[in-house]
């Protein structure tokens, strides 16, 4: 049971940030939650067909199709979400342009929201899927597999919710700052995580490891774990693993202090 | 702002969900360890037990079959297989002397006392290894550490379990509690709600929980501020033009007078002309002010937020036909042609107000109708509405302007409408009141058989009316 609620919690923890982040920076923006039911719709939709056709899916591209899979996902999300704070400055611009209250928020914006939050959570709703009907249903292990995936679940899930209205209990104004640097520091980890795969599956070279931290923080301990989630902490990262994460965090910082200069110059910009 | 409820129930049954299930957790893991406890004790009263045993009377290759005879099911034969202690007995010079039917040949676990992991018959194996003081000879017992494992997760999850399917039970409960807790906020909004438009009374605070007190007083503040200058607001325009009435009577009556001393002296025709002429121009002028001072008394009284709704059923074919009677000099004076088509139909309104509202459209269609222009009015029935027609052949209203011609004192100026025409420019400020106090509606567009203004108020039909 112990090993279900781990791995469940690391995979629903991994999905519950990208979506809880994104929902708190969405609701400072003022942008209604109906984009919530398509998201779940798409990434247990996807999740399913995901685990369904694990087979088809491993033995494309040589054996390689699954890792390209993860490869996808990361990179779509990653990319949406340094897309979307691409569009967090211009949303400000038109809310004062404009004159209104809330920001208005258009349906690319919309969309790009449950791009992320769908491809964040097909892949970790997959694996779940997978770990519980294999590990749990097939082997007659059922209760205690599914037991300890409820309550890997709940707790994630308890602190998706507490991360969410801890950011927007900081006002409007700091919870759009504080998201805005979540999610960069998540799509850079999720852009890095994506180059590991492709160095994993062959498509990259990568031979050269830069250092080895796991003496420090392994990465399958708790703190290794939430690392790995918000960071995408990685004991034995590559050079192309590091450039990646430099500079696309470079670029979404960047975002932040373009989004925090239009805040400063629009006197009331969001401040709750 | 995320709404209290969601914001109550949703961290509250995350902090349930994180206490319970890490408790939960905290519980499984001392259970287990506890399990594990009892079965090397188990294990130990095995050893314990062999060691009662005369090694001299072994013989090789006996096994216990006494527990066959209690079992009866095959489920709880392997349940017992599974559970099975398999042991060993070795002479002191380590040769093996008696083994149960499933132990390998070869020693189990190494010969030294205490506790030892296993590895036998392709399973990991929990042994106990004792050595007898006496003798020296050698007991070994062991179980199957997946089987050990289960049991005791079996045993510990119908602890945890109840937890887990109690959390989504407590989470509906919450819920409910919430809603129950917030409920006061409810009613006190449904009762501030629910109140008539021009109900300014203070919220009671009977059984408005401590909390919400402070709202509710200043709420009541505001209530009673706002009464007030309502109040201030409705007398001062009742002041005003009816304080403006009494020296506009006197100034007509002097200008009466004026006019006949005028007329009884002897005065040259020259000098007698451009008097008259100026005393005619100030009696329109004061006639004028006159209007304005109605009109304002006018709205005044129809303003939706201070008028007490006395609806009664009112004929709207009659009202039209009174109303017309009274202004027919008007289209006479100007030569204009009006048709009035309809059926008597009711609605429910204000007799008075509907009578200002027809009057003032049908002054205004003949105001801005040219001399010898139509004027068509109709009455019927669209769906269940009944509908007001009014129809000129006026130049009518450029269409960006409908609905500021509805604002106090807006007046319409441009090559097609004569600034010379006199009006207060309350008419249609007028009319809008009276159709929102009615809860009607009105709607301009150019009339397609006339080419002026098509003015159209659509009434709700009389309740008793609906059925007919």
């Amino acid at each position: 049971m112990i090993d279900a609620v781990v791995i469940v919690l690391r995979e629903v923890l991994e999905a519950m940030l990208v979506c809880c982040v994104l929902l708190a920076s969405s609701y400072a923006l003022g942008a209604k939650r109906t984009w919530l039911l398509p998201v779940t719709l798409a990434a247990v939709g996807g999740a399913l067909l995901y685990a369904t056709n694990l087979a088809t899916l491993t033995a494309l591209f040589d054996g390689r199709g699954q890792e390209l899979t993860n490869v996808l996902l990361l990179v779509l999300t990653g990319a949406s979400l340094l897309f979307y704070l691409l569009q967090l400055p211009a949303m400000l611009h038109n809310k004062r342009t404009l004159g209104k209250k809330e920001a208005p928020v258009t349906s690319t914006l919309y969309a790009v929201l449950i791009i992320a939050s769908a491809a964040a959570m097909v892949r970790e709703l997959a694996e779940i899927f997978i770990y519980v009907f294999s590990y749990g249903i097939a082997s007659g292990q059922a209760v205690p597999v599914v037991s300890g995936a409820v309550i890997g679940a709940g707790v994630g899930v308890s602190l998706g919710i507490f991360i969410f209205f801890g950011l927007l209990w900081l006002g409007k104004r700091r919870c759009l700052q504080m998201s805005a640097l979540l999610l960069g520091l998540i799509s850079a980890g999720m852009l890095s995580q994506a180059t590991r795969f492709l160095v994993q599956s062959g498509f990259l070279p990568g031979e050269h490891i830069l250092w080895d931290s796991g003496w420090l923080i392994s990465e399958s301990s708790l703190p290794g774990e939430l690392l790995h989630a918000l960071l995408g902490y990685d004991a034995t990262p590559g050079i192309e693993q590091l450039t990646v994460y430099v500079v696309s965090l470079a670029f979404a910082m960047l975002l932040l202090r373009k989004l925090m200069a239009r805040q400063g110059t629009d006197g009331d910009a969001l401040r709750q | 702002m995320i709404s209290i409820r969601w914001f109550l129930t949703l961290t509250l049954i995350a902090l349930l969900v994180l206490v319970s299930f890490l408790s939960s957790l905290r519980g499984y893991r001392e259970s287990m360890a506890e399990a594990e406890t009892l079965f090397d004790l188990q294990l130990l009263e095995h050893v314990k037990l062999l060691g009662l045993l005369n090694p001299a009377s072994f013989l090789f290759g006996n096994t216990l079959v006494i527990a066959d005879s209690v079992i009866s099911t095959p489920a709880e034969l392997e349940l017992s297989l599974q559970l099975l202690v398999v042991y060993q007995i070795f002479d002191n010079q380590g040769k093996l002397v008696i083994r149960s039917e499933n132990s390998p040949t070869q020693n189990m676990a190494v010969f030294e006392p205490g506790y030892h992991h296993a590895e036998f018959n392709g399973y990991s194996w929990r042994a106990l290894v004792a050595q007898d003081p006496g003798d020296g000879h050698w007991i070994m017992a062991a179980q199957r550490n997946d089987v050990r494992y289960r049991l005791a997760e079996t045993v510990t999850l119908q602890a945890v379990l109840p937890g887990v399917i109690g959390v989504p039970i407590a989470g509906v409960l919450i819920w409910w509690i919430v809603g129950l807790g917030l409920r006061p906020i409810q009613t006190l909004a449904a009762s501030v709600r629910a109140r008539e438009e021009g109900d300014l009374k203070a919220v009671e605070l009977d059984d408005v929980p401590r909390e919400l007190t402070p709202l509710t007083l200043s709420t009541n503040d505001l209530l009673t501020r706002l009464a007030m200058a309502f109040d201030r607001e409705k007398r001062f325009a009742a002041d005003a033009a009816h304080e403006l009435r009494t020296p506009i009577s006197v100034l007509k009556v002097q200008l009466h007078n004026l006019l006949h001393d005028l007329n009884t002296r002897q005065l040259p025709e020259p000098v007698l002309q451009p008097a008259r002429l100026s005393l005619q121009e100030l009696g329109d002028g004061i006639d004028r002010l006159a209007h304005l001072i109605e009109q304002i008394l006018v709205l005044n009284r129809t303003a939706p937020a201070q008028y007490m709704r006395q609806f009664v059923p009112v004929d709207l074919l009659e009202l039209v036909q009174h109303v017309v009677s009274n202004e027919f000099d008007h289209f006479l004076s100007r030569d204009q042609i009006f048709s009035l088509d309809g059926l008597p139909v009711t609605i429910a309104g204000d007799k008075t107000a509907l009578q200002s509202l027809v009057q003032n459209l049908l002054i205004n269609a003949s105001k801005y109708t040219p001399v010898g222009g139509q004027i068509n009015v109709a009455i019927g029935r669209e769906g269940n509405k009944v509908v007001l027609q009014l129809e000129d052949s006026g130049p009518g209203i450029p269409e960006a302007q409908y609905e500021q011609v509805f604002d106090r004192f807006y007046r319409l100026s441009d090559e097609q409408h004569d600034v010379a025409v006199s009006g207060s420019g309350l008419g249609l400020a007028i009319v809008k009141h009276i159709v929102n106090m009615h809860e009607a509606e009105i709607r301009l567009s150019r009339s397609p058989s006339l080419g002026g203004l098509c003015v159209k108020v659509m009434f709700k039909q009389y309740p008793q009316e609906k059925s007919v």
